[in-house]
């Protein structure tokens, strides 16, 4: 079921009732089948698997946690091993197989007319990598072993955060749903304060962004350079939009029901660099790559070739992560290209003076802005194109950029004025959350301007909001 | 926007309630300004119904087409009208209220609302029913009733009642929930309504804008295109449509499924309900593209064409075949014909209907045939 789903507020309305109703202590059974219901509205069968990674989980958690010496660590590589098996399975099975067949066409062996007859089960990647952190968690020994099943379950099924993050440390979520606060009158409005944020992001910005880059990303070639510019940035407004979108309103939705889930955006694109980007983006993922994979890599701690090394193995996984293509491993890799530069860069002791510099005036701190956000934007490209084909088209096309008439032509466009109407306002409302903060300075200002600013947000996407679009970007992994 | 609320948390439950429910009375006000605001005047295609009803004639329609835009894109009513008034030597008053995004279930459900307003409002009417490449459309009660771009088109023609057999259907939920709020509340439509006026309101200023900075020529209606139906004639709209015809194309051709079973058809409750009401449905072929008729040139699709020709005869309703050539050309996006080719095949259609219906009745000698005797040679 989607968020964005007319049934969602049914649904939801549905288990924040009942959960009002019933004693604490039974709280989490409702939640269970409420998030069991929730999956299942996408393919019924594929909770089996969340089923069977609960089982293998809870098990090896419990196992690891009576188990000495170097057992403990086979039965977490036990673990890790179903986990990573389930998501190439279901991920990355056909992707290699599609390739197996390009290398036999191409030496002229034949080819394997042959696909595995499944699709990705929604938010799979998410799942594995929530479950992957209890377990090694319980064998650093920072978390103990969850003893009720029926926790330990809502702890992968939670429905607010199953499909698509944040991906959770054990030791927020389960102390949470093991003690909730329940509803909480700060809670629910915050919550739904947050809901109504995520709401307008996702059906205002992001979707209504989403018909101009849908339009040229099908076919960079047929555009000119300057439509294919517009819907790179366009794009880079759509997929924040998108997906913090999604996260607010799990986050708002988990609130009003008395959890806390991590934050996972924090105003990305004013990051000054490539390093502090993946501090504001997607921050449960990141935080996750950097304590399960940077770390065991050996960190920062060796030698700097070292450090460059691990850094780029840990984007080229975090873009596998993201999608079983030539695209996303490009879009990896360039991330990793982007922070060993960065990391070397920072070994010059002038770089960094100039850096430090240029940070401390208003314009400078901009301009480093803008440059970060340009290269975060062109690695974009890669993410979002069809193919490595189309990705370097679409470069093309840019580089070719066009004629002030074509930029005209662009804009004739209502999609493309649409597109930057929304980014603007997005764009004005972040700023002026970002310089005021918002939530304290509207507490200072009277009810009646309070409601009107939050009747004028409702308002705006009920009236320019597109609905019917119920998916969300980062569903697909 | 990461909030923490500051609102009056210390103050007495009794107080936190009623802050509550008047914000939400505040938003309910809104939804309810907007809606009666959006309530004056008809979406573009409304109610094609009504017309029949005498709202827009004033009298009974002598001849309608109803179906898809293809209806509305192929059809010249003028042109029938002209030619058949030659013929039968009277006023001849025809209405094509095909209307993209509408469905079989929709015109059931528009019949019977008729029905029960006016149970003579299209006595005496010929119902032309397109039936592409000899196919007409195979829905049953149990696939979804509605578009999901469209679902305002059926909310209006149900009530209560027809609700639970609306949730029984494989329409999609969303679906559902915005016909039930419809019809149970009223609202929706009028919404649609106040978003559309806003959003051209917004387009034109973003418009007015940009042409102030930049060389902006808009491209208007420039495909040869009607834009009636909704049928969108700007090069965005013409693009998209082909898109959406590829993927249909493709789709349908992997899976392609026999259409054998007609009686379980909405389009079988459409012909019986003309039936009941006084007028004699006609099916004629629709021309299409030859990457949209690809589809109907399979063995199963040639198998279902012969198949529900029997069906038709043991309907007792005749079977049109007009033809006219054409070419990729002539469908500038793959679902409409050309505006430009419009007149031709109205033309066919009228001069194979008068053919095989009003010259056999003329020829039996009555002295000045009216559509009505037509009729009853059909």
């Amino acid at each position: 079921m989607s968020f964005v789903s007319l049934q969602f507020p049914i649904f939801f309305l549905v288990v924040c009732l009942v959960l009002g109703l019933l004693p604490k202590k039974a709280r989490w059974a409702w939640l269970v089948a409420a998030s069991c219901w929730f999956y299942m509205a996408f393919i019924p069968a594929y909770i089996l698997i969340l089923f069977v990674l609960i089982a293998v989980d809870y098990s090896a958690g419990l196992w690891i946690e009576k188990s000495q010496g170097a057992k403990r660590k086979w039965i977490l590589i036990g673990s890790l091993i179903t986990n990573v098996a389930m998501l190439a399975a279901f991920k990355y099975l056909n992707f290699a197989l599609e390739n197996v067949n390009e290398v036999f066409q191409s030496t002229g062996i034949g080819s394997l007319a042959w696909r595995f007859p499944w699709v990705l089960p929604i938010g799979l990647s998410f799942h594995t990598f929530q479950s992957m952190a209890y377990t090694i968690e319980v064998y650093k020994g920072k978390q103990k072993a969850e003893r009720h099943l029926g926790i330990y379950s809502l702890y992968v099924l939670y429905f607010p955060q199953m499909v698509a993050g944040p991906i959770e440390r054990p030791q927020n979520l389960l102390v949470h749903l093991r003690e909730p606060s329940g509803f909480t009158w700060i809670g629910v409005i915050d919550g739904l304060k947050l809901m109504a944020w995520g709401l307008f992001k996702k059906v205002l910005v992001a979707d209504r962004l989403a018909v101009y880059v849908d339009s040229v990303y099908a076919n960079p070639n047929g555009h000119s350079g300057w439509e294919v510019l517009i819907a790179s940035y366009f794009f880079a407004f759509q997929i924040y939009c998108d997906f913090s979108g999604y996260t607010d309103i799990a986050r708002g939705a988990a609130r009003v029901m008395g959890t806390r889930l991590m934050l996972n955006f924090n105003h990305p694109y004013i990051s000054r660099s490539p390093a502090e980007f993946w501090h504001r983006w997607h921050i449960s993922l990141s935080t996750w790559f950097r304590d399960y994979l940077f770390f065991p890599l050996g960190g920062s701690r060796g030698a700097l070739w070292a450090t460059c090394r691990n850094l780029f193995i840990v984007f080229i996984v975090s873009g596998f992560w993201h999608g079983a293509a030539w695209t996303f491993l490009a879009w990896g890799a360039i991330h990793g290209l982007f922070m060993v530069v960065q990391k070397l860069l920072e070994q010059s002791k002038s770089f960094v003076g100039a850096s430090a510099k240029m940070g401390s005036t208003g314009a400078g701190r901009l301009l480093q802005m803008l440059f970060t956000f340009h290269l975060v934007t062109f690695a974009w490209i890669f993410f979002r194109a069809k193919s490595m084909s189309d990705a370097l088209d679409s470069i093309r096309q840019i580089v070719s950029m066009g004629s002030w008439a074509d930029l005209g032509a662009a804009f004739a466009n209502p999609a493309a004025r649409a597109g930057v109407l929304v980014m603007a306002l997005l764009v004005a409302i972040e700023w002026a959350h970002r310089r005021w903060h918002m939530p304290t300075y509207l507490a200072a200002r009277p009810w009646y301007v309070r409601w009107l600013l939050w009747y004028g947000l409702l308002t705006a996407t009920l009236l320019y909001g597109r609905f019917g679009n119920e998916q969300f970007l980062y569903f697909q992994f | 926007m990461n909030s923490s609320s500051t609102s009056s948390s210390n103050a007495p439950l009794w107080r936190r309630i009623l802050v509550a429910t008047v914000f939400v009375a505040g938003l309910v006000a809104i939804f309810a300004y907007l809606n009666k605001q959006g309530g004056k005047g008809r979406i573009e295609g409304d109610i094609w119904f009504s017309l029949v009803a005498g709202e827009g004639l004033g009298h009974t329609a002598d001849a309608l087409f109803i179906g898809s835009s293809r209806v509305s894109a192929a059809i010249v009513a003028d042109g029938f009208d002209q030619m058949m008034g030659q013929v039968l030597r009277r006023p001849i008053q025809s209405v094509n209220l095909g209307m993209g995004y509408s469905t079989t279930a929709e015109y059931v459900m528009g019949l019977k609302r008729l029905r029960d307003l006016n149970p003579e409002a299209i006595r005496g009417s010929v119902v032309f029913i397109e039936a592409p490449m000899g196919l007409p459309d195979y829905s049953t009660w149990s696939d979804t009733w509605l578009v999901d771009a469209a679902p305002e088109l059926m909310s209006r023609y149900l009530t209560s009642g027809d609700l639970p057999r609306l949730f029984r259907s494989n329409t999609p939920t969303g679906g559902k929930l915005l016909v039930a709020a419809n019809v149970l509340f009223g609202y929706d439509e009028n919404i649609t309504r106040i978003r559309r006026t806003f959003q051209s309101w917004l387009d034109a200023t973003t418009l007015s804008v940009f042409s102030g900075l930049l060389p902006i020529s808009v491209e208007g209606g420039t495909a040869d295109l009607s834009s009636k139906g909704g049928i969108r004639t700007d090069k965005k709209g013409v693009d998209d449509a082909k898109i959406i015809a590829q993927r249909t194309i493709a789709a349908e051709l992997a899976d392609q499924r026999p259409r054998r079973e007609w009686d379980n058809t909405t389009m079988f409750e459409v012909v019986q309900l003309l039936r009941e009401m006084g007028a004699q449905p006609i099916f004629y072929e629709m021309p299409m593209s030859p990457g949209m008729s690809a589809i109907y040139q399979t063995p199963v699709r040639i198998q279902d064409r012969a198949i529900f020709q029997a069906v038709a005869g043991r309907w007792g309703v005749p079977y049109l075949k007009p033809t006219i050539a054409t070419t990729e050309e002539d469908f500038p996006d793959e679902w409409h014909l050309r505006k430009s080719r419009a007149p031709e095949f109205t033309e066919a259609l009228t001069r194979e209907f008068l053919e095989k219906f009003v010259a056999p009745a003329m020829r039996s000698a009555q002295p000045a045939p009216s559509v009505d005797s037509t009729k009853t040679g059909a």
